[in-house]
């Protein structure tokens, strides 16, 4: 990552690196270098200008070794790496020493060298501490009263140079001592400083670095989130607040309902995609239903809807939902409610699946066993024609013997014609398509009268038939031809699993809003582990395969079929050996086409 | 010129055809019969019918259209649908007779034709 080593200073590396550091911490050879200049001029001048005064050319020699001495002493020091301490401070001090004996060599007081002091003072000056200060008033009136004692002044001026000077010498140390104090603090504080902001700028870095890292993990989250997002094309996915407001729509809502997600986030409501004839039945079914959060103009169907979706947690139902273009597409609607992480409620999540193709399917599937049916049929037609022409030609009558072949030819003929109809049935009912004519009669009256067509069956098989309903017609609603069907086929199926003797009741019960139609046996009962599959098509029970009794399993599927298309139910309770009872529940006036909850499906 | 009266009868299926033609004549009617639609339709001009049983299911023109047409040009004609469909999906007709077709119920319908 270029950017973070552009940004962070690598360790360990400070102020002190830069270009200027061998002047700010200079090796000793480094600050001595101008004194050993200084005394190599001195001496070149000393010997080389004639007026120049020598009182003492030995003693100018020694005080230039002791300079030389002290510079060689500075050059090891150097090579030890020590720039600090007590042992590079006697390097200024030798230099003292030596241009001192070089000023007392040159004349003393008359010395034009006597200034070149000034270079060691200044070092020693600028050392941290008031007492080099006294150091320096020390050596320098040293420097200036060792040639009294050689050679002892005349007069009290003289003494009194070598008062004067050394104070000022001093007070210049002073000086020089507190600036530099001053200077060495602040270069401390800003030392500190940039130690400060490096180790900010560093926390900064790595606060940074964190702070993309986690914008790469959302990143990611967001573009998984976005990839599985954009790829639910197959359903239309719609989130909406609690007023039905759109507040999010996926790209199958775009292409299922035509509208893009810019439009449909333009604060469009979700009944534009509900038609009227949907929101009415909807509000009809639960007309009491109102939802507290909606606003008032909003359609009750979808009131009822975000009600029930509150109520149960979740809602499916297959409705006709209207696109943007004015058509209508079959769909499964499935409604829940959105809640937010503190489990505040924040709207609806509708999911609809477009049904148009398993529409067309069943659609397909219902025309195929309809034309098998029809093509079964004709044939069939055919055979039962020709048996009744050959039965009733008048010409040539039959012998006995050929009557009771041909009857049992013709009997065979018209069990496969029931089946094929129960066939055609059932598939029509699979694909939720069977008319019913709804008439009001009495139940009563349709239990008796089923009563009595099993009448002959159940005499062949010595069963006592008898019925248990009020005196008091009950009228109800229903297709009388299909529930006398259902009754028929529950009274067959009771009379054929009952053993010779037995006794078969039917019986009508009056509820509030609803009537209980039973039929009741003595017969064999149904095991327990084969009551699930009571219903599945073609199943028959290990009674009725043990004990030889003829039928195929369709006569229940029908039944409930009949019974579920009334908006009723049917149950039984069944013992093995004591006998069963089935029941069917039906409105006394049904619902118009009531929305079918998944629970209602198998 | 036959004295009998004239039955005509639409139906793809020979079987079915022959069965028809077997009970119509033992009731004292001629048969003509037509397989198809069109083929009735285009002998519209020879014969005079008194009685027309149809099918639904037919090849090309459907028993519903052919009815049609056979009301219209015969008012008089007393018209049969005659079909393995559910006689809810029959068109309008004088008599319906489902498959499958006896005697009985045939003879039960001409009853009410005879004067």
């Amino acid at each position: 990552m270029t950017a973070r080593s552009s940004l962070t200073a690598p360790s360990g590396v400070t102020v002190e690196d830069r270009w200027y550091r061998a002047f700010s911490r200079a090796t000793p050879l480094v600050k001595q270098l101008p004194n050993t200049i200084a005394m190599a001029i001195a001496l070149v001048l000393t010997f080389g200008v004639p007026d120049l005064p020598i009182t003492s050319a030995a003693i100018t020699l020694w005080g230039a070794g002791i300079v030389f001495a002290a510079t060689a002493y500075a050059a090891i020091l150097g090579w030890w790496h020590r720039l600090d301490g007590l042992l590079v401070f006697v390097i200024p001090i030798l230099d003292m020493i030596g241009f001192g004996m070089l000023r007392a060599g040159t004349g003393a007081g008359m010395s034009i060298f006597a200034s070149l002091v000034l270079l060691p003072v200044v070092w020693l000056a600028m050392a941290p501490g008031v007492r080099y200060v006294f150091v320096v008033l020390a050596m320098t009136s040293l420097i200036i009263l060792t040639p009294y004692f050689v050679n002892p002044p005349s007069t009290s001026a003289d003494w009194l140079r070598g008062v004067i000077s050394p104070i000022v010498y001093a007070a210049a140390a002073a000086i020089v001592n507190v600036l530099s104090r001053q200077q060495r603090r602040r270069a401390e504080q800003a030392e500190q400083l940039v130690s400060d902001r490096t180790k900010a700028l560093a926390e900064n870095q790595e606060m940074i670095a964190q702070l993309r890292e986690s914008e790469q993990q959302y990143r990611t989250l967001l573009e998984s989130f976005e990839s599985l997002w954009s790829s639910i094309t197959a359903q239309a996915v719609i989130a909406t607040d609690c007023r039905g407001t759109i507040e999010a729509w996926n790209p199958g809502a775009e292409r299922m309902l035509g509208l893009s997600s810019a439009e449909a986030l333009n604060g469009v409501r979700i009944d534009r995609f509900f038609p009227p004839s949907v929101l009415s039945m909807l509000a009809d079914v639960h007309p009491d239903l109102e939802h507290p959060l909606a606003p008032a103009d909003l359609p009750p169907g979808i009131q009822a809807l975000f009600a029930r979706a509150d109520a149960d947690s979740t809602v499916e139902g297959d409705l006709e939902i209207a696109t943007v273009g004015g058509s209508t597409v079959p769909a499964r609607v499935t409604v829940t409610p959105r809640k937010s992480g503190t489990g505040e409620q924040r709207g609806y999540l509708l999911v609809i699946t477009d049904e148009t193709r398993s529409v067309e399917v069943a659609r397909m599937k219902d025309e195929f066993v309809g034309m098998i049916s029809h093509e079964l049929r004709t044939p069939l037609s055919a055979i039962i024609g020709f048996i009744d022409l050959l039965r009733n030609d008048p010409e040539t009558p039959l012998s006995t013997e050929q009557k009771e072949f041909v009857s049992i030819i013709e009997r065979n003929a018209q069990r496969l014609l029931a089946l094929v109809g129960d066939l055609l049935f059932t598939a029509q009912v699979e694909s939720g398509r069977f008319p019913l004519e709804y008439q009001t009669v009495d139940i009563c009256d349709s239990v008796r009268t089923a009563l009595r067509s099993s009448t002959p069956h159940a005499q062949r098989e010595g069963i006592i038939l008898s019925a248990a309903v009020p005196e008091d017609p009950v009228m109800t609603l229903v297709d009388a031809g299909r529930i006398g069907q259902a009754l028929d086929n529950l009274l067959s199926n009771a009379i054929k699993f009952t053993p010779r003797g037995g006794r078969v009741t039917a019986g009508v019960e009056v509820r509030p809003d609803e009537v209980v139609l039973s039929v009741r046996d003595t017969g064999l009962g149904i095991p327990k582990d084969e009551q699930g599959m009571l219903y599945n098509r073609f199943f028959r029970a290990s009674t009725a395969t043990r004990n030889a009794v003829p039928g195929v399993g369709l006569g229940l599927t029908i039944t409930r079929a009949i019974v579920i298309a009334h908006g009723g139910n049917m149950d039984f309770t069944s013992e093995v050996g004591g006998g069963t009872e089935f029941r069917i529940t039906l409105p006394i006036s049904p619902k118009s086409d009531s929305i079918p909850v998944a629970a209602d499906h198998n | 010129m036959s004295v009998r009266p004239l039955a005509l009868v639409v139906e793809d299926s020979d079987d079915q055809s022959a069965l028809l033609r077997h009970l119509l004549e033992r009731e004292g009617y001629e048969v003509f019969n037509a397989p198809n639609a069109e083929t009735a339709v285009a002998a519209f001009g020879d014969i005079q019918p008194r009685l027309a049983i149809l099918d639904l299911r037919l090849p090309g023109m459907s028993g519903t259209e052919c009815a049609r047409l056979v009301r219209e040009r015969f008012p008089d004609c007393f018209l049969i649908v005659s079909s393995v469909l559910d006689t809810a999906d029959y068109p309008a007709a004088d008599a319906a007779l489902p498959k499958p077709i006896t005697g009985a119920d045939l003879r039960k319908l001409l009853e009410r034709l005879t004067p």
